[in-house]
């Protein structure tokens, strides 16, 4: 059963309990996804956000079946989606697709742009090569607004901004509805980060399409995202719908993430001092069955360090957090910023 | 893109002396009847042990003649197409062989990985000549034999780059991404990942040729190679030999062209690599 | 104040197998003592080609066409080799975005720092040492990790090492280059903080190289926006970011999804960014500019003072300033 009440309505894709885990020979078990629950609402976008190593991009792979769960389920309409892809179940890789991070690797060097378009109606058979594909093309094209000419170019021809477009493109062809979009704008500059987000909300609202929108940019994830789900060391720690994670935030990781971030000041007093944490990113091997956050927490008491990790519960509707004192974690926020400390 | 490939060829010195040279000896080879009056193995008591002879033009022997008055220069055009043959048969079936390994090699990795790398291991380790000579001895000595031989040689390198190669792009997000449209592995192989791997088996092929054709003149010096009185440049050095300190252009003839040949395939390999290599600074 | 480094009109070229990079187009730049100076700009725009042109780095195929840098009053260009290296990690040092490929491998974190030290402070061993645990612990990394390889830290720490090298011998001029592009936001924060405190010890001006506008605002006093190699916009950073003149200022803001305000739309700013190999007629930004007059596609603008605080290099700023 998901913990999330916040719509009555059965979601498009509903995670329930993920893990992944990779053993890493000499070392022990690295916990990238431990158990991981969520669901994503036709037409709306699930925000994942977090920093190296939390898990966030794994999530987005064995959502895709680019790497198998450890265990968990999930499901598509209700559909049991691990399953369908045991048995090789075709009509789920026309409903979820994915667009990559990487403009320069996520596009074949060798292959013309109206070669990489086709390969989807061809590997799933729609239409053979000929008119009625390439009628399918420009009208791909006309969607994202790609020019004509651009598809006898090769990528290297082409900027990141545009390859990215043509890396959604490929994603649209098989008209899903459901698109897990891993760190898309992360590796572009400024001006063309707004291009490909515009051109991602103008899709979804066109469309009616789900996004899953990875990221370790809150303020990009901010902006395109309906819900979103802080991530630290394999595990949501915070998820609620934007309005509330960004005032109401209530774990204190993920006030620190917010704290952390640096704004642009227009006032003078507008920047309150900054909460800093401890120490490096963890890397989530063989992690304890404590708080995972409690070494680097800005708050922790004494007995986070010893009593069993908490739960991810839900505390005011659709707001989930997993802290032992997130009742107080404002207050001290709060306490914290006029006290002025900076720890490094 | 090809504009800049087309300067790259020009000022590579390496490529353009490579490249002309290659198609003259080719062209040589290919239009021997044309060219030459003689038939190689043609005996002419008469003849022989004429030393050469530029004052007929093409009718004249060229090169002269050996110790049973067969033209010289005609049996260095015939034993080139030879070695030529059996050069370029091999290098296709080894680079296909090797290639196919190398690609399921790296791709599935695991249990196939493990064989076939260390069958490359094994193979690795044994000496050409020495391969040679066995297969030979246990299985007499035919053209199917010495191609037979010359793929278990080859094969490794193009195993290698093909297995690297696939390694390399099995990272890449585009093969994630065929992945997740539903292509099955055979068809990212071939279509995604086998496209990545034609430059380096290029740069390969053309400077696999050369060793080949030094390892077949070597077995067939031997006596293990293209049998007599067929001829070969191998086995026209070893029959010169005896010739030597009075005749010799008996073996001048087959070694510089020997020399050329390989010189030029080992320029146009390297010229290959410059042009195509784009990490060249 | 002082003028610590004074960039006039300076023009880089580079020469590729391909063509010819015009990176930096007349640059002007000034920097006072105990001033940070923040570099903002998208990839191509030629900061980076400016900072190494400060410390006479470029690459083997670039060019400096015309133009100086003076560094209290010497031109970099003309001071023989040795005073150069002298003032290079002594008077004026460099901190690299990545961490790992800045810090040499085969050698513990101390000799690093120690060797920095004992070049220029003409240390002992002895004292090297004893310096080099004092600045470890001013960037909060443990003492006992002195005999650690680079490779034995994250790029967090690593970081703090290139920054515990590069005010070793405390001095006047700091140019870090896209220093925490490479890190995860709560370190990017550690390591802003450590810049400030650095900045506040040491007393050091500091040219920041960014395209991260929070960077600026929080570390620099004042901003100059780069495009095509030019310098377009330049004041205090509070009023540049308040009221931004120059289109391309306008649009860099307006493309930032914000913490604080919900935009309805990003502003994407149309086009691609001018490439440094084929650049416009007239000023470099009219083909993707809204408010392109026809002067503009012809005529280059040039600088103009609106206020003590505020500088930019616009015809259609300068008209809707009058």
């Amino acid at each position: 059963m998901s913990i999330e009440t916040a719509k009555h309505e059965t979601p498009l894709i509903e995670a329930r309990n993920l893990k992944k885990y990779f053993k890493i020979p000499h070392k022990g078990m690295l916990h990238a996804v431990d158990d991981v629950s969520f669901s994503v609402y036709k037409g709306e976008t699930l925000g994942l956000v977090g920093e190296s190593g939390c898990g966030k991009s794994t999530v987005g792979n064995v959502v895709m079946g680019l790497h198998s769960a450890t265990s968990g389920e999930l499901l598509f309409k209700g559909e049991d989606v691990f399953k369908a892809r045991r048995n090789r179940n075709h009509e789920l890789y026309r409903k979820m697709q994915i667009v990559f991070q990487d403009p320069y690797s996520s596009l074949n060097p060798k292959k013309t742009i109206k070669k990489i378009l086709s390969e989807p109606f061809l590997i799933q058979k729609i239409c053979p090569k000929g008119p009625e594909l390439d009628d399918k093309i420009s009208e791909l094209c006309n969607l994202v607004e790609i020019p004509a000419e651009l598809l006898s170019c090769y990528p290297h021809e082409l900027d990141g901004g545009m390859r990215q477009v043509v890396g959604i493109a490929r994603a649209l062809s098989l008209r899903p509805e459901f698109i897990v979009c891993d760190e898309p704008v992360s590796s572009l500059d400024v001006s063309v980060q707004a291009k490909i987000i515009n051109l991602l909300m103008d899709l979804q609202k066109k469309l009616d399409l789900s996004y899953l929108f990875v990221s370790h940019d809150l303020s990009v994830v901010k902006h395109i995202s309906n819900r979103i789900a802080v991530m630290y060391l394999g595990q949501i720690v915070e998820i609620a719908d934007k309005e509330n994670i960004f005032r109401q935030t209530m774990h204190p990781y993920s006030i620190a993430l917010l704290s952390a971030i640096p704004k642009v000041i227009k006032d003078d007093n507008e920047r309150g001092a900054r909460i800093v944490l401890k120490g490096d990113v963890p890397s989530p091997l063989d992690p304890p069955g404590t708080c995972r956050f409690a070494p680097r927490c800005w708050m922790a008491r004494e007995d986070c360090y010893t009593r069993p990790a908490p739960e991810l519960k839900e505390v005011s509707p659709g707001h989930c957090v997993a802290c032992h004192y997130y009742q107080i974690s404002r207050e001290m926020m709060k306490k914290a910023e006029t006290a002025n400390t900076i720890q490094i | 893109m090809k504009k800049l490939l087309l300067k790259r060829m020009l000022k590579s010195a390496f490529f353009v002396v490579g490249l002309l040279t290659t198609l003259f000896i080719l062209v040589m080879v290919l239009f021997a009847p044309a060219i030459t009056p003689y038939e190689p193995n043609q005996n002419s008591l008469t003849e022989r042990l004429q030393p050469p002879d530029w004052s007929q033009g093409f009718d004249g022997h060229l090169f002269g003649t050996d110790n049973m008055g067969r033209d010289l220069f005609s049996r260095v055009l015939y034993g080139g197409r030879s070695s030529f043959f059996i050069a370029f048969t091999s290098t296709l079936l080894s680079a296909a062989l090797g290639i196919l390994l190398g690609l399921i090699a790296g791709y599935y990795g695991g249990i196939a990985d493990v064989i076939i790398s260390r069958l490359c291991d094994i193979f690795i380790a044994i000496p050409s000549l020495v391969m040679g000579i066995v297969v030979s001895a246990l299985f007499g000595v035919s053209k199917i034999n010495l191609i037979g031989v010359m793929i278990a040689t080859s094969w490794i390198k193009y195993t290698k780059i093909g297995r690297n190669n696939v390694v390399v792009a099995r990272s890449m997000e585009y093969v994630h991404a065929s992945k997740v449209l539903g292509a099955s592995s055979w068809r990212i192989m071939i279509r995604e990942i086998f496209p990545n791997v034609t430059t380096p088996l290029l740069i390969q092929v053309s400077q696999g040729i050369g060793s080949i054709i030094i390892l077949e003149s070597t077995l067939s010096f031997l006596n293990l190679g293209i049998q007599p009185p067929d001829p070969s440049w191998g086995n026209m050095i070893t029959n010169g030999r005896n010739f030597m300190a009075t005749h010799p252009w008996m073996v001048l003839a087959p070694g510089c062209a020997l020399m050329l040949t390989v010189m030029a395939f080992n320029f146009l390999g390297d010229g290959l690599r410059d042009v195509m290599d784009p990490k060249r600074n | 104040m002082e003028k610590l480094l004074e960039v006039t009109d300076l023009r880089v070229q580079f020469k590729t197998e391909r063509s010819i990079v015009n990176a930096v187009n007349g640059v002007n730049l000034t920097i006072h003592k105990s001033e940070s100076l923040g570099l903002v700009g998208e990839a191509g725009a030629g900061k980076t080609t400016t900072a190494m042109a400060i410390l006479n780095q470029l690459a083997n195929n670039g060019k400096v066409l015309s133009g100086d840098i003076r560094f209290k009053g010497e031109s970099v260009f003309k001071m023989p080799k040795r005073q150069l290296q002298k003032i290079r990690g002594d008077k004026i040092s460099m901190i690299f975005q990545n961490p790992l490929t800045s810090l040499n491998p085969v050698f513990t974190v101390g000799e690093q720092i120690a060797m920095v030290l004992r070049h220029h402070k003409k240390m002992s061993a002895k004292e090297a040492r004893e310096a080099t645990k004092e600045l470890l612990k001013a960037v909060s990394i443990p003492e006992y990790r002195i005999n650690d390889y680079p490779i034995q830290f994250s790029g967090g720490m690593r970081q703090r090492v290139g920054i515990a090298a590069g005010v070793a011998c405390n001095p006047e001029l700091i140019i870090a280059d896209e220093p925490t592009t490479a890190l995860d936001v709560t370190i990017q924060a550690q390591i802003l903080e450590l810049l400030k405190k650095m900045q506040q010890d040491y007393n050091t001006s500091l040219l920041m190289i960014t395209h991260n506008l929070g960077i600026i605002s929080e570390l620099c006093e004042r901003v100059a926006v780069m495009y095509a190699g030019r310098i377009i916009e330049y004041g205090t950073a509070k009023e540049v970011f308040r009221s931004p003149l120059h289109p391309y200022t306008q649009g860099l803001l307006g493309a930032l999804p914000t913490l604080d305000d919900q935009k309805e739309r990003l502003t994407a700013i149309p086009g691609r960014v001018a490439n440094p190999q084929n650049l416009p007629d007239g000023c470099r930004f009219h083909p993707r500019c809204q408010h392109c007059m026809e002067q503009c596609t012809h005529l280059a603008p040039i600088m103009r003072k609106i206020n003590e605080d505020h500088y930019v290099e616009c015809f259609y700023a300068e008209e809707s300033e009058k």
